[in-house]
C-alpha cells in the first residue's frame, strides 16, 4: 500500500499528520510498537524540517509518503529547504552527566536509532530521507 | 489536549507529578508551564509518574531534562516511576538518566530512599 500527504510548514500540522498517519497504519494492522516508532520518526523529522529548515518566513509544503510492503515500510520526506543531510549531524554527546549536555540534536538522533535503515538523496531542488522499518510477519499478528 | 498533569504535594518539599497522556512537540510547553512555579519553590524533590505516559518524543525529554538539571543545581532529586515500554525504550536510547532515577514501582523507589537514608544516619 501507499499513500501521500501533504503539510504546510508549521507546528500546527503535526497532530492532524499523527492522527491521520496513525489511522492508516492501524488499517495495515502493523504492530504498535512499530506505529509508536513511526509516529515518533514523523515527528521528529517534521519538527526538525518545520524549526530549521527554511530560511524565509514564507509558507512551503513538506510530502511525506509511505509504502508498506509485507517486509518492510518505508516512510518518505521532501521538503524544499536548502540542502541538507541530517544523516550528516554529529552524534549528541550521550556520556557526559545531564547537567553540562546540551539537550539540542536528540531528535535526529532518536531517528538514527529507531530506523532500521536510513537514505538521505537531494532530488530535483528537494532534500529527500527515506526511514525503512523492517516488519516481520509474525510481529503482525500480536497487534491488539 | 493529549495530555494531563497533575501536580501533588505528597510531603513537604515533595512533589508527585502524574502524567498521563503524550509529552510531544504540541503539550511540552504545557508540562514547562506548570512546572515552573514548582521549580522555583523550595521542593527537593519531585517524582514523575509515568504510568499513564504512552508516548514521549526529544521536545518532552527537554524538558524533563531541564527539571532534572534545576533539582541538581538545587542538590535536589527527580525520579521517574513506572516507565511505559515505549517511553522506557527512548530514554535507554538517549541514556537520559542515570539508572539509579529510574524505578519500576513506589516500592522499589520507597526502599532505595529508605536505604539512602539509612546510608545518611549511619
Amino acid at each position: 500500500m501507499k499513500w501521500t500527504m501533504t503539510l504546510r510548514n508549521h507546528l500546527t500540522e503535526l497532530e492532524p499528520m499523527r492522527d491521520r498517519l496513525s489511522k492508516l497504519m492501524q488499517k495495515q494492522s502493523l504492530p504498535e510498537t512499530v506505529v509508536a516508532d513511526i509516529l515518533l520518526i514523523a515527528e521528529e523529522v517534521l519538527v526538525n524540517i518545520v524549526t530549521h529548515a527554511y530560511d524565509d518566513e514564507a509558507e512551503h509544503l513538506i510530502g511525506l509518503s509511505g509504502t508498506v510492503s509485507d517486509h518492510d515500510l518505508w516512510l518518505e520526506f521532501r521538503d524544499d529547504a536548502r540542502p541538507f543531510n541530517p544523516l550528516e549531524l554529529p552524534e549528541p554527546d550521550l556520556d557526559t552527566s545531564i547537567q553540562s549536555r546540551d539537550l539540542g540534536g536528540l531528535g535526529i538522533y532518536l531517528v538514527t536509532q529507531l530506523a532500521d535503515q536510513l537514505r538521505y538523496s537531494r532530488q530535483d531542488g528537494m532534500n529527500v530521507l527515506a526511514v525503512r522499518k523492517i516488519l516481520s510477519r509474525r510481529q503482525k499478528n500480536t497487534f491488539g | 489536549m493529549s495530555l494531563k498533569v497533575q501536580i501533588d504535594e505528597i510531603k513537604s518539599r515533595v512533589s508527585k507529578i502524574t502524567l498521563d497522556g503524550r509529552l510531544d512537540t504540541h503539550t511540552s510547553p504545557l508540562l514547562e508551564q506548570q512546572l515552573a512555579p514548582l521549580l522555583n519553590s523550595p521542593v527537593t524533590m519531585i517524582v514523575f509518574d509515568m504510568s499513564n505516559l504512552t508516548y514521549i518524543s526529544s521536545a518532552g525529554l527537554r524538558v524533563l531534562f531541564k527539571a532534572r538539571k534545576t533539582l541538581d543545581a538545587k542538590h535536589g532529586k527527580t525520579f521517574m516511576v513506572n516507565l511505559q515500554p515505549q517511553v522506557q525504550k527512548v530514554f535507554d536510547i538517549v541514556k537520559a538518566m542515570p539508572s539509579v532515577s529510574i524505578f519500576r514501582s513506589y516500592e522499589e523507589m520507597d526502599e532505595y530512599l529508605d536505604y539512602m537514608q539509612r546510608k545518611e544516619t549511619e
